[in-house]
C-alpha cells in the first residue's frame, strides 16, 4: 500500500477512526508522517492530521476577503495553524472559534466541556475581553506575580489599541 | 533521578500498567511552540517553583532538560517518563518526577504541563485519583487556561476539554498467537478508542504490548472517559484470557514448544536485537503466566522488557555502544539471566 500523501513510499502507519459511524482511514509512510509533525507516540496527533485534512478540503481559506484571519493575541495565522495543527496561545481559541467548532464536531465527542472546572470564579483568561484581562491583572498584582502582571498589562494595552472584535464571532 | 535498574510499574498479568495524563497550560502565556526560549525558561522557573511546593510532589526531583544528559533523556523515554519530543531538549523544558516515579510532569513539551500518573496493573481509578489530586493542588496556585465552553485549553485541539488521555498497557500474546489481533484492533477502534503498539512504529507491536487509550477529550467528563476505557479494556482482557485458555486446551504442545524455543534462544544467543528479544520475551512471559515456565530468579520478565532496550543497554554498559555492540551486551545479559543456578563443580573422582 502506498502513502496517501507522497503516493510513492510504502505506507507503514495505518490509522482508522470511526466518528459517529463514519469510518475514516489514512495510510502514511514514516517520512510524510514526520514531515507533517505527527508525533508517532501520541495517537491524538494522527487524529488531528485527519481533522486538519478534513478541514482543509471542506473549508478552504477565504481567498480574497481581506487579510488572513489571525489570533489577536499571539498573531498566529489560520494558515500556520492548519500547517502545524498547533495553536499559539489560549486566545487562539477565541480567534479561531468557528473553525475549531468545526474540528470538534469531526473529532471530539461533543462541542462543549462537561468535565471538571477550576475552583472558584477563575476567569476564562484566553478571553480577548479587556474586562477579563483586567481581572487577571488585578489577581496577578494581588498575588505579587509581577512578571505576569507586566505581561497582562501589555496584553491589555494591546487589546485596547485594537478595535473590539464582534461579539459573536463566526458568521461575518 | 534515573538509575539503570528500571522501576518498571509491571506486576505481571495481562494489564501491565495504567496511566492517566493531563494537559494543562497557564492562562497568561503563549503555548510552548509559540513562546520564545526566554519565555519558556520563565515559565519553567515559575512552574518548577509551584510544582515542588505541592503536597503531592513533596518528595520529587525537578530538573531542567538542558541539565539532563542525552543518554539519560533516552532512558527516560524508554521508561515512558518523558516523550521523544521532550528528549530533544528544547530550551526551557523541564521534568519533575516524584520519588516513587509514579507521578511525572513534563514542562514546556507541547503544552506547558503534561502531567502523568502511573499505576501497576489495571488501576485507572487509582491513577486518576492521584492525578486529579495533583491537578487540584496546582490549580490553587496557578490560574490555568480554561474556557467554560471548551474546558482546559491545549496547544493541540485534540486535547482540549478535559486534557485527559487515559491508557492501559496490555500484553496480548495469546491473541497474537491465535491470530485474532486484527479483529480486536478493529473492535477497539469502532468504540472510538485508540490502540497502538508500545514499542516499534507502524503496525507491528513489538513484544505484543499494546496501549489502549481514549481519543476524544471534549464532550465527556473525566470519569466518563475513564469508565468507557475501563469497560473496553475489561473486554479485551477477557478475549485474551479466552485465547490463552484455548491455546492451553487445544494446542498445548505448540504453546510449550514456542515457549521452550523462546527460552532456548534467549538463554543461548550471543547477539540479539531489541526487536527479536522483545518478541521472545513476550512468548516467555506468556509461558510464565500460563504456568508452563518457571520465572527466572532476580530480575522479572517485565523488567527485562525495559532492560533490553537500547538506552538501557547503553546505561548498563556505561558507555556509548553501536548497534552491533549492543546486540552482544544484550545477549550476554539475557544468557546470564536465564542460566540455571550454578551447580557445584563435580569433583574429579580418582576411581
Amino acid at each position: 500500500m502506498k502513502c496517501d500523501i507522497c503516493h510513492k513510499a510504502a505506507a507503514t502507519i495505518h490509522w482508522t477512526q470511526v466518528v459517529n459511524g463514519a469510518v475514516r482511514s489514512m495510510h502514511l509512510c514514516e517520512a510524510c508522517a514526520r514531515e507533517r509533525g505527527i508525533n508517532l507516540e501520541d495517537p491524538g496527533s494522527l487524529n488531528e492530521l485527519l481533522a486538519n485534512m478534513g478541514l482543509a478540503t471542506e473549508a478552504p481559506p477565504p481567498a480574497s476577503e481581506g487579510p488572513e484571519p489571525c489570533c489577536s493575541s499571539c498573531g498566529l495565522t489560520m494558515r500556520e495553524f492548519r500547517k502545524a495543527g498547533r495553536l499559539g496561545c489560549p486566545s487562539c481559541y477565541g480567534s479561531f472559534s468557528s473553525e475549531l467548532e468545526q474540528l470538534f464536531q469531526q473529532m471530539q465527542r461533543g462541542e462543549r466541556h462537561t468535565g471538571r472546572r477550576p475552583p472558584g470564579a477563575v476567569v476564562s483568561v484566553p478571553s480577548v475581553d479587556p474586562a477579563d484581562v483586567q481581572r487577571a491583572l488585578e489577581q496577578a498584582i494581588a498575588e505579587e506575580r509581577f512578571e505576569d502582571a507586566a505581561r497582562l498589562r501589555d496584553h491589555l494595552a494591546a487589546l485596547r489599541r485594537r478595535p473590539t472584535p464582534p461579539a459573536g464571532e463566526g458568521g461575518s | 533521578m534515573t538509575d539503570v535498574a528500571p522501576s518498571a510499574p509491571f506486576a505481571g498479568g495481562i494489564a501491565v500498567s495504567s496511566r492517566v495524563r493531563l494537559a494543562r497550560n497557564v492562562a497568561d502565556a503563549p503555548f510552548p511552540t509559540r513562546a520564545t526560549a526566554a519565555e519558556r525558561r520563565r515559565i519553567w522557573q515559575r512552574l518548577r517553583a509551584a510544582l515542588v511546593s505541592l503536597p503531592s510532589l513533596q518528595l520529587c526531583v525537578a530538573r531542567g532538560n538542558e541539565d539532563i544528559p542525552e543518554a539519560e533523556a533516552r532512558l527516560l523515554v524508554e521508561q515512558h517518563l518523558a516523550s521523544r519530543e521532550f528528549a530533544q531538549r528544547r530550551p526551557g523544558g523541564g521534568l519533575v518526577l516524584s520519588a516513587d516515579r509514579r507521578l511525572s510532569v513534563m514542562v514546556n513539551e507541547e503544552d506547558h504541563l503534561r502531567m502523568q500518573s502511573l499505576a501497576e496493573g489495571l488501576a485507572l481509578e487509582a491513577a486518576w485519583r492521584r492525578m486529579d489530586a495533583l491537578d487540584r493542588e496546582l490549580e490553587e496556585r496557578l490560574p490555568m487556561a480554561f474556557s467554560p465552553r471548551w474546558g482546559y485549553l491545549t496547544a493541540c485541539p485534540t486535547n482540549v476539554g478535559t486534557g485527559l488521555r487515559a491508557s492501559v498497557m496490555l500484553h496480548l500474546a495469546g491473541l497474537a498467537m491465535v491470530g485474532e489481533m486484527p479483529q480486536v484492533v478493529r473492535g477497539i477502534q469502532q468504540l472510538g478508542l485508540a490502540v497502538r503498539g508500545i514499542w516499534g512504529e507502524g503496525t507491528d507491536a513489538l513484544g505484543n504490548m499494546y496501549q489502549i487509550s481514549n481519543q476524544a477529550t471534549l464532550g465527556l467528563s473525566e470519569e466518563e472517559l475513564i469508565q468507557e476505557l475501563a469497560r473496553a479494556v475489561g473486554e479485551v482482557i477477557q478475549h485474551e484470557r479466552n485465547a490463552r485458555a484455548r491455546l492451553l486446551a487445544d494446542h498445548p504442545v505448540i504453546l510449550r514448544d514456542q515457549v521452550g524455543r523462546a527460552a532456548g534462544i534467549l538463554g543461548h544467543a550471543h547477539k540479539i536485537t531489541t526487536q527479536e528479544a522483545l518478541g521472545l520475551l513476550s512468548t516467555l512471559r506468556l509461558g510464565i503466566e500460563s504456568g508452563i515456565f518457571d520465572p527466572p530468579g532476580g530480575v522479572t520478565v517485565d523488567d527485562m522488557f525495559l532492560r533490553v532496550q537500547p538506552a538501557h543497554i547503553q546505561a548498563m554498559a556505561g558507555r556509548e555502544l553501536d548497534a552491533a555492540e549492543r546486540d552482544v551486551v544484550r545477549a550476554t545479559m539475557l544468557r546470564k539471566w536465564l542460566s540455571p543456578p550454578r551447580r557445584r563443580r563435580r569433583k574429579k573422582s580418582a576411581e
